[in-house]
């Protein structure tokens, strides 16, 4: 599997201008699959370079196929994100009740700092904000893991297991 | 009707019923805000502060969100907060509007930046939100930061933006929507960057309109994406447009049930009364180049089809309303031209479809065509060369080259009332391009 890109590019310009002086062009890219994608008719003003404007075009559709192909790599990988739901399951049902529970009650939690509560705030929010979790985990999923076995409320053997999980 | 004040200057003691005690955070006013009719008062120069985290609200349905100059006193002064404040997250974090009902935002300036972060509007679905003079700008650099109309399971979303700007922050990102989005007057921000690609999906089916958007600012890039998890039309009436914008991006799904755009009244510069439409399978330009020298306001309908049109699933044009009085029988033709041969083309390459009332009693219309038979496409018979049109000589920029032809309804029409017939040209030969007299005579 690798990159689709662009092979052709060309263009075709009216003989004949618009009243306003302005011709109409149509681009055509051909990739590597035998696609061709068509853009156009679009029109230019006078001295406007059609090709300067199709050589562009073909960089960034190569550009959005690069990115297209990076996405599909990571999924060919086995290793499309977690929901929030496939992590919860990971921790099983007593580590996550007791995560829910430190959750709800660490802003009156005496035991904490008021920097320790900011980080523990902003860290949950972004946890919660996330639309998936990335796998393998990030550095601030791993410090999750890291609060909750503090905190006793996970084993670093539960950890290891999850981590395990994550890359596979 | 309460009001709630919202500053970054205010001491934050609730119900924040004056300036001196306004909310410092724009979530707290929305908490406050809990009844219909309640109006949440910004302070245009010195808006609520930002915070480590997403600003995620749910705006109680029916109120309204002004801002205002702060003359401490409860007058409200309608004033654009512009791009100079704005109420927003720190950098990193993005801002999510939602809303079961109708919410009314004037003069708010929503902003986002950092690396990545989405204005994301409606993301439960279900509310209206009608922007006036308001700024929805996302600085945010990185690819993804989007601006998000509507869910993306393609659930009930409408916004209107009227007199507002988009504002992106890099050449990247882009406007994502689904539901309905109106645009009415604004166009996108100069302080900010412009998209390669303005507008695409966001899932399931979507319909913008644009009347007076400005677009002049949009360079040689692309005005509406690849669509390809979502059906959509978008109707552009009286935009202004740069030079070198393309108006659809290649379609992947080469098929219709991509993105479709009508422009009306839209050109670069000041050429008055220019039509278009596109969609996967091809395109119609007004040409004021081409044009039968008798015909339709000195422009040709120029047709220009893509890879992806077959006999089954032709490119279609929009109609032709024809004013029809004669109650005989008629065999209505559209004249059309190719300027890159001289060889005819056939009846399985183009054809004529038209409808017309012929029944009395009904306002039900009957369909024509002059499509080759498909029995004889399916046994592989040859299409047969269309008629001859008036003359290459009739008509003004054929070319050295041209070949002029007509398609006409197939068999006789005997309409049973005065009025509209309507007219359309079919196109099933990829990759071409034909020029159409839009009159059915």
């Amino acid at each position: 599997m690798s990159a689709v890109t662009i092979q052709t590019s060309a263009y075709t310009q009216d003989a004949t201008p618009q009243a306003d002086g302005s011709y109409y062009v149509v681009e055509r890219h051909t990739d590597t699959l035998g696609r061709v994608l068509q853009f156009g008719p679009y029109s230019l003003s006078p001295g406007m370079d059609p090709n300067a404007i199709m050589v562009a075009r073909a960089q960034r559709l190569n550009a959005d196929f690069a990115n297209q192909y990076a996405n599909e790599v990571q999924a060919a990988q086995g290793r499309t994100p977690w929901t929030h739901l496939d992590f919860r399951d990971q921790l099983g049902s007593t580590t996550e009740q007791a995560m829910d529970a430190f959750f709800a009650g660490f802003e009156t939690n005496s035991g904490l700092t008021p920097a320790q509560k900011d980080l523990v705030r902003t860290g949950w929010r972004r946890f919660q904000e996330a639309s998936f979790i990335d796998r393998p985990l990030r550095t601030e999923v791993l410090s999750l893991l890291g609060l909750l076995l503090s905190l006793g409320l996970i084993t670093q053997a539960q950890i290891d297991a999850i981590n395990a999980a994550s890359a596979a | 009707m309460s009001l709630v004040f919202c500053s970054g200057t205010g001491s934050n003691t609730a119900p924040y019923n004056t300036w001196a005690t306004a909310a410092t955070t724009f979530a707290a006013a929305v908490t406050q805000a809990s009844s219909a009719g309640d109006v949440i008062v910004v302070d245009a120069a010195n808006p609520p502060a930002g915070a480590a985290a997403s600003l995620v609200v749910t705006l109680t349905a029916g109120i309204s969100i002004i801002a205002s100059t702060n003359s401490g006193t409860a007058t409200i002064t309608p004033t654009s907060m512009g791009g100079s404040a704005w109420v927003g997250p720190n950098a990193g974090y993005g801002i999510q509007l939602n809303c079961s009902g109708k919410v009314y935002l004037y003069g708010i300036t929503f902003k986002v930046s950092g690396t990545s972060a989405t204005i994301y509007v409606n993301y439960n679905g279900s509310g209206h939100f009608e922007f006036d003079n308001c700024l929805i700008w996302n600085a945010a650099t990185g690819g993804s930061s989007y601006i998000i109309f509507g869910q993306s399971n393609g659930g009930a979303s409408y916004a209107q933006l009227k007199n507002s700007q988009l504002g992106f922050g890099s050449a990247s990102t882009a406007l994502r929507f689904a539901g309905q989005l109106d645009l009415v007057g604004g166009g996108i921000y100069s302080g900010g960057s412009i998209p390669s690609t303005l507008f695409n999906g966001q899932g399931g089916t979507a319909l913008l309109t644009a009347n007076g958007f400005d677009l002049s600012g949009m360079g040689t890039n692309t005005l509406v994406g690849n669509f390809t998890t979502s059906t959509a039309t978008l109707r552009f009436t009286q935009c202004p447009l740069s030079s070198g914008l393309v108006i659809l991006g290649s379609q992947s799904l080469g098929s219709k049930s991509a993105a479709k755009v009508y422009l009306s009244d839209c050109s670069v510069g000041s050429v008055q009364g220019l039509f278009g439409y596109y969609d996967a399978l091809g395109s119609v330009v007004s040409d004021t180049g081409t044009y039968l020298t008798a015909g339709a306001a000195g422009q040709s309908w120029k047709v220009t089809t893509t890879a992806y049109c077959t006999f089954g699933t032709p490119f279609v044009t929009p109609w032709v309303d024809q004013w029809n009085s004669t109650l005989t029988a008629i065999t209505p033709a559209m004249e059309i031209l190719r300027t890159d041969s001289t060889s005819a083309y056939t009846n399985q390459d183009m054809w004529g479809e038209f409808t017309a009332k012929v029944t009395t009693g009904t306002t039900d219309s009957t369909f024509y065509s002059s499509r080759q038979a498909l029995v004889d496409y399916l046994a592989g018979t040859a299409g047969a060369a269309l008629a001859a049109g008036v003359g290459t000589g009739s008509w003004t920029g054929a070319g050295a080259t041209p070949w002029s032809g007509k398609v006409d309804s197939g068999s006789s029409i005997t309409p049973a009332y005065a009025g509209y017939l309507r007219a359309r040209l079919a196109v099933a030969v990829p990759s071409a391009t034909i020029y159409l007299n839009p009159q059915a005579a």
